[in-house]
C-alpha cells in the first residue's frame, strides 16, 4: 500500500508540472488564415465540369469489360 | 465562421449541394436529392469534432485539411445524397455514378475546401480507389487528415 500511495504521489506531481502539462499539446502550424465557406463553394463550382469528368474517367475503370 | 457553428456549416454543405446536384444532373441525367436534416446533424457533428480539434491544439482556426477530412467521415458515414432510381436498371456508368453519389459528394466538398483541382491532382486510376475505399472500406478521418495534408503542401 505504501508503494502505491508512493506512486499516486509522484503521478500527481509529474502532472501538475506546467512543463509536463505542455507536453500533451501538440501545436499544428497552420497558415490558412480564416476560412470562407462562400470562396470554397465558388472554387468547386468553378471545378465542376473537370470534377465529373475526372469521376467518369474513374468509373469507366470499373466498368471495363477485362479481358 | 466560428468553430462551433452548426447553422454555417449545414449553409455551407447546402450551398456546396446546389452546385453538385446541377452538375450532377448535367453529366448523368439524374437529379440528387438531399436529406436536410442530415445535413443538420452532419453540422452539429463538425462542430464537435472541430472544437475538439482547436481546443486540443489551442487553435483559434482549425486547417482546412481537419475540416475537410472531418466533413468526408461524416458525409460517409450519414450518408445525406441521394438518387431516385433503380441503379439495377440503369446502364451501367450511370448505375455506377448513382451508387456513388455520397462518396462523390464528399469528394466535391472536400475539392472545395482544400482548393483542389481533384482532374488535375489524381490519375483515373487512383480515384478510381479513392471511390472503392470510401465506399467499402473504412478509412479514418486520420487518415483522410494525412491525406488532405499532402494535397495541400
Amino acid at each position: 500500500m505504501a508503494n502505491a500511495r508512493d506512486t499516486a504521489k509522484r503521478i500527481e506531481a509529474l502532472s501538475s508540472t506546467p512543463a509536463l502539462q505542455k507536453v500533451s499539446r501538440w501545436r499544428i502550424p497552420n497558415s490558412d488564415g480564416e476560412y470562407k465557406a462562400a470562396e470554397s463553394i465558388e472554387f468547386a463550382k468553378a471545378n465542376s465540369t473537370g470534377f465529373f469528368r475526372a469521376v467518369r474517367s474513374a468509373l469507366q475503370l470499373i466498368t471495363a469489360k477485362k479481358d | 465562421m466560428s468553430v462551433g457553428d452548426a447553422a454555417a456549416i449545414y449553409q455551407e454543405l447546402d450551398g456546396f449541394f446546389d452546385h453538385f446536384s446541377d452538375e450532377f444532373a448535367s453529366a448523368v441525367g439524374l437529379k440528387p436529392i438531399a436529406d436536410h436534416s442530415a445535413f443538420w446533424n452532419i453540422g452539429q457533428s463538425q462542430v464537435y469534432d472541430l472544437n475538439r480539434y482547436a481546443h486540443f491544439h489551442e487553435l483559434q482556426i482549425p486547417d482546412r485539411a481537419r475540416r475537410a477530412a472531418y466533413l468526408v467521415k461524416w458525409i460517409q458515414r450519414l450518408r445525406p445524397v441521394r438518387v431516385e432510381a433503380d441503379i439495377t436498371a440503369l446502364p451501367e456508368e450511370r448505375g455506377k455514378f448513382a451508387l456513388l453519389v455520397n462518396e462523390q459528394f464528399a469528394l466535391y466538398v472536400a475539392s472545395g475546401i482544400l482548393r483542389i483541382d481533384l482532374e488535375q491532382a489524381f490519375s483515373a486510376k487512383m480515384l478510381n480507389m479513392i471511390l472503392y475505399t470510401m465506399r467499402y472500406r473504412s478509412p479514418s478521418e486520420d487518415s483522410f487528415l494525412l491525406f488532405f495534408v499532402y494535397l495541400s503542401e
